[in-house]
């Protein structure tokens, strides 16, 4: 899925560490031991978070594994609402209503959330670049 | 005949330095663990109204009947007593754990030690088989008080090799042989600081957290106990205990010669041979297992060496570390950074002797109000504990455990517990209602969700703790959650499911596994409810059966799909002991159990309306502490007589029905539905005339106006 390129502002608010409770709730399901939740405040902590083990792992695993969690309507709100970035939100929305589970999203989901990092990571670069050519 | 039990129970008062050996012969019908806990309790404990640090307080330790048998997973002991993490009252209550300490108890003969009164300085008790000895544990006698946990049981074996010799050659057997070492159950820093956050900690990791036994231990001066056994358990027919295991090989994948069966056993069959891995989340481990048992659920990290044999308290800073070991660049999970600081700090969680599950509940609530700006310097609840490490690090780790632990700065109030800290800083009300303090009955932190999988809220609600029971747990929500979670298919249908767990559930008829809005208040879940409890109270906790391998209800290896419950209790039961008992008198010997400590709970004061949970469980429709995320909670439902798998999330309990559910309850428990006391004929038909006369006697008995 193409992303439009950010402008370096867009890129700084995209990337920003949000304070409090402006942070996106998620979670650690773990058998026998209870769920953890956690709250995540960037783009890059989003994406780092949404890692998970497959199907056959997590039968091999037992009691040992655990699966990282978010809401994807959650997600999809935040990313629009909170960090402002509504295309991306947008891509997600279409991505996370074509029918399939949670599981078979994440790597997906992950892709397009790496892919708007390094792009916005990439036009700060440039920005960088530039000032400094001034 | 030889029935299971070792013979002999210790009493020892601390007080009078007095140790009394009793045949066990008067606790037997209360089958072991638990049920031999809880009558100890009642008659040594002469005023059951103290509080938990009183020295009148009794803490029995008593392993399960089938311990040291060949009974597979039953490695379970039982430590009971007033507890003081409880709350708003320090409720008698139960922890648990494995290892090898209960198996080397009844090896040396005893069936329970049951401590009462207090020493005046620091002591521990020696236990070698027929010899028992109070020692003295300061500084001018053992030099154990002001040790940590692990460098306690070192110092221990170190003074028991230069006692009696590194290798116990003995004389035959069963008369002073073994290569073993002492099993020693001590308690670190944080119960020598008597906080109501301290374990029990045995070997590296197996420890009894919950209750805040520690800080009891603590109150008494009593730093370890420390038993070598060199006897035997005998059981009443060894060739069928063996034909037991043999069928369980055969039949349900509990082959321990091959722990890779061809299905994913672990997932599929509780009691299947399959290993739980064992490792570190952060890397390849070694596995430790409990004594008897073959799934190894502890791991040995091999590459760091930290905090040997722990499980479950990996997670209480894990997830921090991950997330901190992101901010700075790391692969988000599972980073070498992630890794060293988690580990670091379970290692220092144990050698301090804390309970990992009420410090993260205290975390994740101070760092919910740091969020908040209610946590700082010059804030509400005054401490730099945010300013002074980075939240996430190891040196956070570490400066909130050694402030809970040495009740520095904000330790004080840490010592206490979140409850009670909440209830200090006016919080308490206002932060169980949003979820930032994720407490869901009696002060114990939220587990599995009440508002979803009602059998753990309900199981807690009518006891005096987090029931951490995983029976349905397991095959009711986590089984069903993770496939779904994955859109795999579940092998079990919903109906399929209900079908074979219900038909388990001997003596009750017409129940359904069912979650659904209206079967969560249904009388068929008070049945299943009642039955749990019972179960537990006996097969598990008082047998000694490890609650991650029993009830064994699903079994994918096999044509019909069912487990071995109940058979395979009941085939335990008769070889070990000798009795012909059924399954269903087992349960009734559950209820029996269940009955006498809920009597000990009434004379404490507990009353039915004091049986509700925190607010958020009827407001908040999602999981705790990250509103608005919910978290997936996947569960058997029956509507309209169509049988589905179902999210339940974002589900509140309806206060009404649930005042409703509790009158039924109490009616089918055979307790006042008023007082929800137990009622005289009640107690006599389980043969507790005496708890009646307890109860008539302090005015308390159920269905007396």
């Amino acid at each position: 899925m193409n992303l439009a390129t950010p402008t370096a502002d867009q890129a700084n608010r995209f990337l920003r560490t949000l304070h409090a409770e402006d942070g996106l709730g998620v979670a650690v399901l773990m058998p026998h031991r209870g769920q953890r939740t956690l709250t995540v405040y960037s783009l890059q902590e989003l994406a780092g978070f949404l890692q998970l083990p497959d199907f056959s792992t997590v039968i091999e695993s037992g009691y040992q594994t655990s699966i990282n969690y978010v809401s994807t309507r959650n997600m999809v709100g935040w990313i629009s609402d909170v960090l402002g970035d509504a295309e991306l939100g947008e891509a997600l929305k279409t991505l996370t209503e074509d029918g399939r589970a949670f599981g078979e999203l994440v790597a997906d989901m992950k892709s397009l959330l790496n892919d708007r990092v390094a792009q916005c990571l990439e036009v700060l670069k440039l920005a960088a670049t530039d000032t400094s050519d001034d | 005949m030889a029935d299971g039990f070792a013979g002999k129970v210790i009493k020892v008062d601390l007080t009078t330095k007095r140790v009394d050996v009793v045949d066990t012969d008067p606790y037997k019908a209360w089958g072991g663990g638990h049920g031999v806990g809880s009558a100890l309790f009642w008659e040594m404990c002469e005023d059951k109204t103290i509080d938990a640090f009183d020295p009148g307080n009794v803490v029995t330790i008593t392993p399960g009947r089938f311990s040291a048998t060949l009974a597979p997973s039953a490695a379970r002991t039982e430590v009971q007593g007033l507890g003081p993490q409880g709350y708003p009252t320090e409720w008698f209550t139960r922890s648990n754990f494995g290892g090898r300490w209960g198996g080397m108890l009844r090896l040396a003969g005893y069936d329970s030690v049951a401590v009462v009164g207090k020493a005046d300085t620091p002591v521990w008790i020696d236990i070698q088989d027929g010899k028992i000895e109070i020692r003295d544990a300061s500084e001018t006698g053992d030099a154990l008080w002001g040790l940590d946990t692990f460098e306690t049981q070192k110092r221990v074996w170190d003074i028991l090799d230069t006692e009696g010799g590194e290798w116990r050659t003995g004389q035959s057997r069963d008369a002073g042989r073994t290569l073993q070492r002492a099993a020693i159950l001590t308690i670190g820093a944080a119960g020598e600081s008597i906080t109501r956050n301290a374990a029990l900690v045995h070997d590296g990791g197996s420890g009894a957290g919950q209750g805040g036994f520690g800080g009891v231990w603590g109150s008494k001066n009593l730093k370890a106990i420390s038993v070598i056994g060199t006897g035997s358990v005998e059981v009443a027919d060894a060739a069928a205990l063996m034909d037991t295991r043999l069928w369980l090989k055969r039949e349900y994948m509990n082959d321990t010669d091959n722990p890779a069966p061809p299905i994913p056993a672990t997932w599929a069959a509780t009691l299947s041979a399959r290993p739980s891995t064992g490792g570190s989340a952060f890397g390849p481990g070694r596995p430790e297992a409990c004594m008897s048992c073959h799934k190894s659920c502890h791991g040995k990290r091999v590459i760091s060496g930290l905090a040997p044999g722990s499980h479950c308290d990996d997670a209480w800073y894990s997830h921090s570390a991950n997330m901190y070991a992101a901010s700075q660049g790391e692969p988000p999970f599972g980073s070498a950074l992630a890794g060293e600081i988690s580990d670091r700090a379970t290692e220092l969680l144990q050698r301090l002797g804390l309970n990992s599950y009420m410090l993260v509940a205290m975390l994740t609530w101070l760092h919910n109000l740091h969020e908040k700006g209610l946590v700082g310097p010059g804030k509400l609840i005054e401490t730099d504990l945010f300013e002074t490490a980075t939240y996430g690090t190891y040196e956070f780790a570490e400066t909130f455990l050694n402030r809970a632990t040495y009740r520095q700065e904000i330790g004080e109030d840490l010592a206490e517990g979140p409850a009670r800290m909440a209830m200090k800083y006016g919080r308490y009300e206002e932060d169980t209602a949003t979820g930032d303090l994720i407490l869901q009955e009696w002060g114990w932190a939220h587990h599995y969700d009440a508002r979803t999988e009602v059998e753990w809220g309900y199981g807690s609600l009518f006891t005096s703790r987090d029931c951490n029971d995983h029976d349905f747990n397991w095959v009711a929500y986590w089984m069903p959650s993770a496939y779904a979670l994955y859109g795999v298919p579940n092998p079990v249908s919903a109906e399929k499911l209900s079908e074979i767990v219900t038909s388990k559930m001997m003596p009750y008829t017409d129940i359904d596994l069912d979650y659904s809005d209206e079967g969560i208040y249904s009388d068929s879940m008070v049945k299943l409810v009642s039955w749990h409890r019972a179960y537990s109270n006996y097969f598990k906790q008082s047998l000694g059966l490890c609650d991650w391998a029993y009830s064994d209800f699903i079994n994918l290896g096999r044509d019909d799909l069912s487990g071995a419950t109940p058979e395979v209790e009941t085939r335990f039961v008769k070889s070990i002991t000798g009795s012909d008992e059924s399954f269903e008198e087992g349960i009734t010997k559950g209820k029996r159990i269940g009955n006498l400590d809920r009597a000990i709970w009434v004379l404490q004061g507990r009353h039915r309306d004091q049986e509700v949970f925190t607010e958020y469980n009827y407001s908040l429709p999602a999981a705790p502490g990250f509103l608005p995320a919910e978290i997936p909670y996947i569960l058997p439902v029956k509507v309209d007589g169509k049988w589905s798998y179902k999210d339940t999330s974002g589900r509140v309990l309806d206060r009404e029905r649930l005042e409703d559910f509790k009158t039924r309850y109490y009616e089918f428990e055979g307790w006042d539905p008023v007082t929800g006391w137990p009622t005289k004929a009640t107690l006599e038909e389980l043969d507790l005339g005496f708890v009646a006369d307890a109860l008539g006697a302090a005015e308390r008995l159920g269905g007396v106006s």
